[in-house]
């Protein structure tokens, strides 16, 4: 489903964010993207989504190359960002209807789409409010709302559960789980790793730009008893110090 | 005291910071040139304003008139300025879930939040006041008697002004906050403000001189304070000890409001409307309508960006209206029956105003802050978005044309000559500054604002795309000088052909140049 070979991004020809990234994500998998902060976890979203341009290499979405074909690419995914900065002018409606007119969802699929999410977010009431009036959470819950409305095959998160209450992070870990179990993907970065390692099939930890290991978590784990955190904290020693 | 003044250079700052982060100085040591050039344009104006009174009274030997005259115009000008501003300061501000849980008292942060908006009144009081008092000063040989009046005329004018303001937002509060219509007083002053501004430069110039002495005279009576400062000019101590007693009861007065103003949006600050579910609509639209959709929206849903897109159009409209009702333009001023020709002048210089004003392209890009990356992850191609932007400029500028057509077609009935050609120059000409204002906007796309003015106003964009409008005039005028003896329908179609062979090139440079610039801003 995703695919990105040799994926390199330096900023000012200086910096490294990220070094020869090599990744691939099957479809009907859910992947988790940890790593420290500043690990480059951001900048490969990023140039996942066509926000920023990779130095070198190549990103496939579904066969598709980002850089020749990007509105194609583009088609296969939708995105939440880490921060949910979006336009506030709009109504909750008006956001919902400008996602789905992008992505050309008909109009009675729309409608059953955008209430069932919107309801099971609890954000159906506020839809006729200016999304200046939302908190921080709700803002949120619209944006995985939005990026839930076109059932794109690959679901693209950074951070998503920062901000949301149990019960819709409870919603949202389970969405995760059926639209995988329906053949999608998945593709999730967070500092949570007790989710992670509830709800991923795969993980990979970038550190420094670099992926240091990328394998199932049990996997990873080979038996031991020691905690994905424990691992996670003893891989990324060097880097800290 | 120490926190007070704390708290007032930090409000102060974090108020004047959008003008700096407008220009491109914030965090950097400042350009001089940036500085300079910036606040050329926003002072000039006002110093030449002041410089015009005092010829104009001096002339017949009533500088103090001069004074009086100026005092009731920074009156309304402080009046319309301050009533946005402190809606904007104590109602706008999301400031207080930082500011209200300090431990200090309660008046420290009104005073600071009060500061702003003298330092603010009192700079455009300082502006219109320097000149006229320095030339009046120079006559009177710097008596430090004339001098004091000086100092008082500067530090006190605002008083007054800014109490009435209070009142009038904090009433308006009252009976507006909880209805969400707040925004609707920013956009109301803006467009008094600017009518006033307008109609005080007309009525200077086409007025009788000796109407406008016996006015002022008369309005002195219903604004004693513009009398009080004449005669204190005059060397009157009792003038001096009536402005003050005024001005120290306003004080007091405007304290005592502002804290109730705060108590009131501390309150409202908190409160959130609970509305009953509507019935939405789901009907799909096209990809390019609701990118075009989204651009209008940008602007039409933040007051700020609606005041300065409304504002720059609506001038040549009231430029129009007011000369018109003024007598100054008449059918017969404009030769419209003997000089076609120089009336059609008249009147697509007037339609193409909006488009010249309006450099709606060169922050189309920066309207949308860090809301940027919303359009750029979507499956539409990045010349679809370019394309939306610029054709959202067009359609807001075309439209404020039409109306200005409109407006001197109702006026002048059945004479309007060279329609059609005159309107395939004004819209080419706005489809070419649409584009061309977009290229500057790519270069300098300033997404990182915090305060939707610092996107708009001051903003060197906005400043660049101006700076280049006067070259286009070299398009007219060798057409114009090339072919004297044409029709002006011919001259007017040859202009717009050359206006449309700009533009194409510009859209060229935009799609093989450009393209990648805009794909990797924000990233």
């Amino acid at each position: 489903m995703l695919v990105l070979k040799d994926v390199n991004k330096t900023y000012d020809g200086k910096k490294m964010a990220v070094k020869e990234l090599n990744l691939k994500v099957n479809a009907g998998e859910i992947f988790g993207f940890i790593g420290p902060n500043g690990a480059g976890k951001t900048t490969t979203i990023k140039m996942i989504t066509g926000l920023l341009p990779p130095t070198s290499g190549r990103i496939l979405l579904n066969g598709i190359d980002l850089a020749t074909l990007p509105v194609e690419a583009k088609r296969n995914f939708t995105y939440v960002p880490d921060h949910p900065e979006i336009f506030t002018g709009l109504k909750g409606i008006e956001y919902l209807n400008f996602l789905a007119d992008m992505y050309e969802v008909p109009g009675r699929e729309r409608r059953n789409r955008i209430e069932k999410y919107t309801r099971l977010f609890a954000i159906d009431t506020a839809l006729g409010d200016l999304i200046q009036a939302y908190s921080h959470g709700m803002k949120q819950k619209l944006l995985i709302c939005g990026a839930l409305l076109p059932q794109a095959p690959l679901f693209i998160l950074d951070e998503p559960l920062v901000g949301l209450d149990p019960l819709a992070t409870k919603h949202l870990k389970d969405i995760m789980r059926e639209h995988c179990a329906a053949g999608g993907t998945v593709f999730f970065s967070s500092h949570l790793l007790a989710v992670v390692d509830e709800i991923c099939d795969r993980i990979g930890l970038i550190n420094q730009g670099e992926l240091i290991v990328c394998d199932r978590v049990e996997r990873i784990k080979n038996g031991s008893a020691h905690s994905l955190e424990d691992i996670f904290l003893e891989l990324t020693k060097d880097g800290e110090g | 005291m120490g926190k007070v003044k704390t708290l007032i250079r930090i409000q102060l700052r974090e108020f004047f910071s959008k003008y700096r982060w407008g220009i491109g100085i914030n965090g950097k040591k400042p350009r001089k040139g940036y500085l300079l050039v910036t606040l050329c344009f926003l002072t000039i104006p006002f110093l030449q304003m002041s410089v015009e009174v005092y010829r104009y009274f001096n002339q017949w030997g009533r500088p103090d008139l001069g004074v009086a005259y100026l005092m009731m115009m920074t009156f309304l000008l402080m009046l319309f300025t301050a009533i946005p501003l402190l809606n904007s300061i104590f109602l706008y501000n999301d400031d207080y879930q930082i500011l209200a849980p300090l431990p200090l008292p309660e008046d420290y942060l009104v005073l600071a939040k009060l500061s702003v908006v003298w330092v603010y009144t009192a700079g455009i009081n300082l502006l219109l006041f320097l000149p006229v008092l320095f030339l009046i000063g120079l006559e009177k040989g710097g008596e430090s008697f004339f001098f004091l009046c000086g100092l008082l005329l500067i530090i006190l004018t605002p008083f007054l002004p800014l109490f009435l303001a209070t009142l009038f937002v904090f009433g308006f509060t009252t009976f507006l906050a909880n209805r969400g219509r707040k925004n609707l007083l920013s956009l109301l002053f803006g467009l008094v403000l600017l009518g006033l501004v307008l109609g005080a430069q007309l009525l200077m110039m086409g007025e009788n001189p000796v109407r406008l002495l016996a006015l002022t005279e008369s309005l002195i009576r219903y604004y004693p304070p513009a009398g009080w400062a004449a005669q204190m000019i005059n060397g009157s101590w009792l003038s001096i000890i009536y402005y003050l007693s005024l001005n120290g009861l306003c004080y007091f007065g405007l304290k005592a409001l502002a804290r109730r103003l705060y108590r009131s949006a501390l309150l409202f600050s908190g409160i959130k409307r609970v509305k009953p579910k509507s019935n939405y609509v789901y009907r799909p639209r096209g990809k390019y309508r609701q990118l075009l959709r989204r651009n209008l929206l940008i602007i039409i849903r933040q007051p700020v960006f609606l005041m300065h897109t409304l504002l720059s159009s609506a001038v040549p409209i009231l430029i129009f209206l007011v000369g018109f009702h003024s007598g100054d333009f008449t059918a017969e001023r404009l030769s419209l029956f003997d000089q076609p020709r120089r009336f059609t002048l008249f009147w697509v210089g007037l339609a193409s105003t909006p488009a010249l004003l309006n450099n709606l392209s060169a922050t189309a890009i920066t309207r949308e802050g860090k809301a940027f990356w919303e359009t750029m992850v979507l499956p539409v191609t990045a010349w679809d978005n370019l394309r939306a932007r610029i054709n959202t400029t067009f359609l807001l500028n075309i439209t404020a044309s039409l109306l200005v057509m409109g407006t001197i077609m109702f006026s002048f009935s059945s004479q309007f000559p060279a329609v059609f050609s005159g309107f395939f120059f004004v819209a080419m000409l706005t489809w070419l500054l649409a584009s061309t204002d977009l290229v500057i906007n790519i270069y300098r796309p300033f997404l990182n604002w915090s305060n939707p003015a610092a996107a708009i106003k001051n903003n060197l964009n906005v400043l660049l795309s101006l700076a280049y409008r006067p070259l286009l005039s070299l398009i007219p005028l060798v057409v114009f000088r090339c072919f004297p003896e044409a029709g002006i329908n011919r001259l007017l179609f040859t202009c717009g052909i050359l206006f449309s062979f700009l533009t194409l090139l510009i859209r060229r440079y935009l799609y093989w140049v450009m393209l990648e610039r805009f794909k990797r801003i924000g990233g």
